[in-house]
């Protein structure tokens, strides 16, 4: 959705690799819609996993997610796994190419 | 019950869009004052949730009317005792006629437009300015407000959307980022929520012209049209601890259109 300098941790392939998975997601939608296969994206901004660590555990690296947040916080593997089961349930029967992106208002700004 | 011990205010609640928000709300335990223009529709949906054991209070509201806006926070207040959760559903569609012929640009009345804008746009402003103080002393709470597909691209008057609805409900878009980035760092999220095609009373008319249902469910990917109930699920995700780290994003609930 946005790209993020290397200082913070991210590469221009993995910046890549996610845009393609945001449109690869609406055309999954497009064309599996009429058979009643819905497909959406979910855009997590900072979240504290492994994945994560190295980058939050350097100096100032939690502070600079914090800032990054409207919400003043780092988000939890709850916070995504919330969003991954409304979308999966029929709650969201209606919802298919779309994108949820839950990072405390960063990308808002 | 996912809104145990919340208070929302929903404008425009007595019908459509708003009305299934409200009854859902009540069913997941928050007590709801349904803010609307519809004062029978809006008493009835009150003792119907009320007869259910949920807990309801209607109070009029013209969303273009600041102080009937203080009113209506202040009824959440005095009588359940905070404000959590405002849903900006109020709305009005196209045209008086229910998007039927709507105006291109040319031919739209300045009369039309800023009746739209004054509904659509500054009546979700009003909201907030209103809302902000009682969340604050709830310490925080979320407000959803309702966009449209109509914000994100373009709609012709084909559709129904005049260029005045497609302004005001991307005006709704960035208000809500506004209003995200501003009340964040008070616990404070806003979230827009975009509709594709829905039955309800705004898009009756246009979905009963012949061709017209069948029409809109073949451009959705999804190929039917949406429910009140499909919008009022994603509300209530929104609404809900849920979503707590979820805040100026917009969540498209159309079937796939937009996604074409």
């Amino acid at each position: 959705m946005v790209a993020i300098a290397p200082g913070n941790g991210r590469s221009a392939a993995y910046a890549a690799s996610k845009g393609s998975v945001r449109l690869l997601t609406k055309s999954t939608a497009v064309q599996y819609g009429p058979e009643g296969i819905r497909c959406n994206s979910v855009h997590p901004g900072f979240i504290e996993t492994a994945m994560t660590q190295p980058f939050l555990s350097q100096p100032g690296g939690r502070e600079w997610g914090i800032a990054q947040a409207a919400l003043n916080r780092i988000g939890t593997v709850d916070d995504i796994a919330n969003g991954v089961l409304f979308l999966a349930s029929d709650e969201s029967s209606f919802m298919t190419g779309s994108e949820m992106v839950i990072d405390a208002g960063w990308i808002a700004q | 019950m996912r809104l145990e011990g919340k208070v929302a205010l929903i404008s425009g609640g007595a019908r459509g869009q708003g009305a299934a928000e409200a009854r859902l709300f009540a069913r997941e335990g928050a007590a709801v004052v349904i803010g609307d223009l519809l004062d029978e529709e809006g008493l009835k949906l009150e003792a119907e949730i009320r007869e259910l054991g949920g807990r309801a209070t209607y109070v009029h509201l013209d969303v273009t009317e600041q102080d009937q806006w203080e009113n209506a926070v202040s009824r959440a207040v005095d009588q359940y005792g905070k404000l959590d959760v405002l849903v900006n559903n109020a709305g009005i569609g196209s045209v008086a006629t229910g998007g039927l012929d709507a105006p291109k640009i040319d031919g739209t009345p300045v009369e039309l437009w800023d009746r739209i804008l004054e509904v659509n746009s500054k009546g979700v402003f009003l909201g907030t300015k209103a809302a902000i103080s009682a969340m604050r002393a709830a310490g925080g709470g979320s407000i959803i407000n309702i966009s449209s597909i109509a914000g994100m691209v373009g709609l012709s008057p084909a559709n129904g959307a005049a260029a005045a609805y497609g302004a005001s409900k991307g005006s709704v878009r960035l208000l809500t980022k506004s209003t995200a980035v501003q009340y964040g760092p008070e616990g404070i999220r806003c979230n827009s929520v975009h509709p594709g095609f829905i039955e309800t009373a705004m898009t009756e008319l246009r979905l009963s012209q012949p061709g017209a249902r069948e029409q809109a469910a073949a451009e959705t990917p999804i190929r039917r049209i949406g429910t009140v109930d499909d919008i009022a699920n994603g509300v209530l995700f929104l609404a809900s601890d849920e979503s707590s780290f979820m805040t100026g994003s917009e969540m498209v609930i159309d079937g796939g259109w937009t996604a074409q």
